[in-house]
C-alpha cells in the first residue's frame, strides 16, 4: 500500500484524537518500520489493518467506522494532490464511473506497483450507478468513505447505499448511488 | 506540580518519538530518491542508445531506398518513352500510377532523411536573422505563390541562434502548409509577425486556411499523422513532426491556434541572439 495512505491516516489520526493516541496505536500495531513511514514508500496493508484494529480498540469506534472516516478524508487529500483527474469532470457520477478505465490507468502509469482494486459496472445512467468493489483486502468500507467524499465534493444531492457481497469479509461490496428526490 | 512535571515529560517522550519517526521516514525517502535517481539515470541511457540505434537506422534505410527508387523511376520512364505503343490502355494506366507511387515515395524519403538529419545536425551557435530566412523561404515558394495568387507578408524579424539551414526548413514548411490548405475560393495569405520578450523571439505564422479541428491540435505534430487524404492534400503527414523537432533541437517551443474555416496560427518560441 502507498506509503502517502499511511502518512495521511496517522496525521488524521493526530489531528482527531492526539499524538499520544498515534504514538499508541503504532506501539500496539508492532508495525516493523516502527511506525516510520514516508509518502514514497510502499509498505505492507496489514501494518494498516492492524493500526485501524488498534484505533477502535482505543477508542471504541467501529472499524469500520474509523475506515470510512479516513476514505472520506482522503478523498479531500487526492483531490488536492491530483486535481488533474478532476478537470472537466462535472459531477460524482461521471468521476466514479471512471475509476477502473481512466484513473486506475492513470495510477498505474505513475505507480505501476500499485495493488489497485477492481470496479465493475452493471449499471450506469446520469441520474444512478452501480459500482461492483472486489479486491483481495477487507477495505470495502474505506471505499465506501472515498466514494462518499467524491459524492461531497460534488455537492449534488446523492445517496449512497452499500451492500457487503462478501459475507462481511469487505472485499466485495456493490454501492448503488441514485440521485436523491428533489 | 508533579502531574503537570510528568505530563510534560510524556509529551516530550512522545514528540522525540515522532521527530525519530521522521527522521527515519525522511532517511528512507531520501534513499528511494537515491535508488529511483539511478535507475532514471540507467533508463534514460538506454533510452538514449536506444533512439540513437532507431535515427541511424531511419537515415540507412531511407538513404538506400533512394537508388532502388531511381531503378524504378528509370526504368517506368523508359517504359513510358519506348514502349508505349506496345502497352495497351490499362497498362499505360498502371505505368503513369507507378510513376505517381515514385513521386510520392521520393518525398516520403526526402522529408525522412530530413527529419533524420535535423536530429543528427548538431545546432551552432550562430545568429541567424530570420528576415534572411524568410526571405529565402518567399524565394523558394514564389511558383505556389505565383500560381494561387498568395500573399506572404513578414513583418519585422529579430535575429535568433540557431540553424539556418533547419529554420529555413521550418518556416518553408509553415508557410507552405498555410498556402498549401487554403479554402476553396480564398486566395491563400499567410502573415509572419515577431515580437521578443524575456530573451525570446516570439514568432506567430498565421493562415487564413481550413484550419484544424480542436481534438486534433497536438496530433497534427505527429509523425505520419495526416487529416486528410493524398487526394485531398499532397503530403508524408511529416512536415508539422519535422517543425516541432526543429524547434525541440532550438531549446524552442511551439504551438498551435486555430478556427475551423478560418485559419490557424503557428505560435514559435525561439532563443534571441
Amino acid at each position: 500500500m502507498k506509503g502517502m495512505v499511511f502518512t495521511e491516516f496517522l496525521e488524521l489520526v493526530e489531528d482527531r484524537f492526539g499524538l499520544e493516541d498515534a504514538d499508541a496505536i503504532i506501539e500496539a500495531s508492532g508495525s516493523e518500520h516502527g511506525g516510520s513511514y514516508t509518502a514514497v514508500g510502499n509498505y505492507d496493508y496489514k501494518e494498516m489493518v492492524h493500526m485501524v484494529v488498534a484505533l477502535s480498540e482505543r477508542s471504541g469506534i467501529a472499524i469500520e467506522d474509523l475506515l470510512h472516516v479516513f476514505g472520506e478524508h482522503l478523498f479531500t487529500v487526492f483531490h488536492r494532490k491530483y486535481g488533474n483527474f478532476f478537470e472537466g469532470v462535472e459531477s460524482a457520477i461521471e468521476f466514479l464511473g471512471s475509476i477502473e478505465d481512466t484513473i486506475h490507468v492513470e495510477v498505474r502509469k505513475l505507480y505501476p506497483d500499485a495493488e489497485l482494486p477492481s470496479f465493475a459496472y452493471p449499471e450506469r445512467s446520469d441520474t444512478r450507478l452501480i459500482m461492483d468493489y472486489q479486491s483481495t483486502r477487507p477495505l470495502a468500507h474505506f471505499a465506501y468513505g472515498l466514494i462518499n467524499g467524491c459524492v461531497k465534493h460534488f455537492g449534488a444531492p446523492l445517496k449512497v447505499e452499500m451492500q457487503d457481497l462478501s459475507d462481511g469479509a469487505g472485499t466485495h461490496a456493490r454501492f448503488t448511488l441514485e440521485q436523491a428526490a428533489a | 506540580m508533579s502531574d503537570e512535571l510528568a505530563d510534560a515529560e510524556k509529551r516530550i517522550a512522545l514528540l522525540e518519538r515522532k521527530l525519530n519517526r521522521e527522521r527515519s521516514a525522511r532517511e528512507e525517502a531520501e534513499g528511494l530518491l537515491e535508488q529511483k535517481s539511478l535507475e532514471l539515470f540507467s533508463r534514460n541511457q538506454a533510452l538514449g542508445r536506444s533512439n540513437a540505434e532507431l535515427e541511424q537506422f531511419a537515415y540507412v534505410a531511407s538513404h538506400d531506398l533512394q537508388a532502388p527508387l531511381r531503378s524504378i523511376s528509370s526504368f517506368s520512364q523508359l517504359l513510358a518513352r519506348n514502349e508505349r505503343d506496345n502497352l495497351s490502355e490499362d497498362g499505360q494506366e498502371f505505368l503513369g500510377l507507378i510513376n505517381e507511387s515514385v513521386v510520392q515515395m521520393r518525398q516520403l524519403i526526402q522529408d525522412l532523411l530530413a527529419f533524420s538529419r535535423v536530429q543528427r545536425d548538431e545546432i551552432p551557435d550562430t545568429p541567424v536573422p530570420l528576415a534572411e530566412v524568410l526571405a529565402d523561404v518567399r524565394s523558394r515558394l514564389r511558383a505556389a505563390v505565383d500560381e494561387d495568387g498568395a500573399q506572404i507578408e513578414v513583418g519585422d524579424m529579430p535575429t535568433v541562434i540557431g540553424h539556418s539551414g533547419q529554420l529555413t526548413q521550418l518556416f518553408q514548411n509553415l508557410v507552405g502548409n498555410g498556402l498549401k490548405f487554403c479554402r476553396d475560393g480564398v486566395a491563400p495569405a499567410v502573415k509572419v509577425t515577431a515580437k521578443c520578450s524575456g530573451g525570446k523571439a516570439i514568432i506567430r505564422v498565421e493562415d487564413n486556411g481550413i484550419g484544424i479541428a480542436p481534438e486534433h491540435h497536438q496530433r497534427v505534430f505527429e509523425m505520419f499523422k495526416r487529416l486528410h487524404t493524398q487526394e485531398e492534400y499532397e503530403g508524408t503527414g511529416i512536415g508539422l513532426a519535422l517543425c516541432r523537432k526543429i524547434v525541440d533541437r532550438h531549446n524552442g517551443d511551439m504551438d498551435l491556434e486555430s478556427v475551423p474555416g478560418e485559419g490557424t496560427t503557428f505560435i514559435l518560441t525561439l532563443p534571441l541572439a
